[in-house]
């Protein structure tokens, strides 16, 4: 039955090669599950490799021979392999597009990482010798990473009814929810401004004080925390 | 006019014009509407409240936090057993989801439930 040497043979390489989980229904049935949830490809399909490093890893290690007999996804235009390439900074451009302007958004982004490099080289030079040694010139993305962490929440409040009134509860909250909170308080920040001030200058200033732990979007993490310890009663009452 | 079923049963009963304006005269005949037997399902809306977990982890971090002034840099180890502990919690309710008999435990959600009788009612 060759029909089912391959099937099989195609599960065993998923289950090895790739994100996918395997369940086991029955002892006949096996469904596969892969990590994308809403796709227009079935669900067995790989994500393409397209940075060097990765590439150069799996050959090495021979994994490639076993990715080249799955059927993988088209590659998105986002996915380059190029220099300046962020896997972090792409996610923040695709919350910051609208309309699926993306051109637009990746124009935002990068401008306001232009603007935090050019500031930091104004205040390098502006610098009395002595004091220049100390000062780094980081990179922007890799203060934007920072930024993200120190606003990241650690717990949130969502609304539970009991008795027909809604409280807020405290519950802890997802790494990759946290993130996305992150990107939505930046985004909402930097729309907060005069007319006259461009959004990429905004947003360059609010990533270089949340790099800082200091500024706009790092109060109203701590707010939510601070509320958090307020309601934390409310925890208690076995609501998860 | 169409007689609906009740006005139909009330010319039977009574033998008298019954206008829809009266009221209902005792006793009301019992109209077996839908099947008088159990489905061999029940309802998986009642999910049944879960216990509220990690909340020592999460009193912890809120005494670290109050003491600190809220300087995550400080109580990094509590958050870490906090996060810990909530990713443990998911792992283990993703595979109480998978269960699906529920072999074992003396409780049964309503899915589990439902497994059975489809598989042993008659």
């Amino acid at each position: 039955m060759s029909g089912m040497s391959s099937l099989t043979k195609l599960i065993s390489t998923l289950a090895r090669v790739s994100d996918t989980k395997l369940v086991l229904l029955n002892h006949s049935n096996v469904q596969i599950i892969s990590s994308a949830k809403m796709s227009q490809y079935p669900k067995y399909f790989i994500d393409p490799t397209f940075r060097n490093d990765e590439l150069n890893a799996m050959y090495e290690t021979g994994e490639v021979k076993e990715k080249a007999l799955v059927p993988c996804r088209a590659a998105l235009t986002e996915h380059t392999s190029s220099e300046f390439y962020s896997s972090f900074t792409r996610k923040f451009i695709n919350h910051v597009m609208r309309k699926g302007n993306k051109q637009l958004a990746r124009e935002i982004v990068e401008k306001a990482f232009e603007v935090i490099k050019k500031t930091q080289i104004q205040k390098f030079h502006s610098l009395p010798p002595e004091k220049k040694v100390d000062f780094a010139i980081r990179d922007p993305h890799e203060l934007f990473h920072q930024a993200i962490i120190n606003v990241k929440p650690i717990m949130v409040l969502t609304p539970i009814k009991r008795g027909g009134v809604r409280y807020q509860v405290p519950v802890p909250v997802d790494d990759v929810q946290a993130t996305i909170l992150a990107y939505k308080w930046f985004i909402e920040a930097s729309k907060d401004k005069e007319r006259t001030v461009r959004f990429y200058n905004k947003l360059a200033k609010e990533i270089m004080d949340a790099a800082n732990n200091t500024g706009r979007v790092v109060k109203k993490k701590l707010d939510l925390h601070k509320q958090c310890e307020a309601n934390r009663a409310y925890a208690h009452y076995r609501w998860n | 006019m169409r007689i609906w079923p009740p006005l139909a049963t009330f010319a039977q009963g009574y033998g008298r014009k019954v206008k829809a304006r009266t009221p209902a005269l005792e006793p009301i005949p019992f109209q077996e509407r839908l099947p008088l037997k159990l489905k061999s399902q029940i309802s998986t809306k009642k999910e049944g409240s879960e216990g509220a977990s990690c909340l020592q982890e999460m009193a912890v971090l809120f005494t670290c936090l109050k003491s600190n002034e809220f300087n995550q840099t400080v109580c990094s180890k509590e958050i870490s057993a906090f996060q810990k502990c909530f990713s443990d919690h998911k792992a283990k309710r993703e595979e109480m989801k998978k269960d699906t008999t529920g072999i074992g435990s003396k409780k049964l959600t309503s899915k589990q439930v439902n497994v059975l009788l489809k598989k042993y009612s008659r």
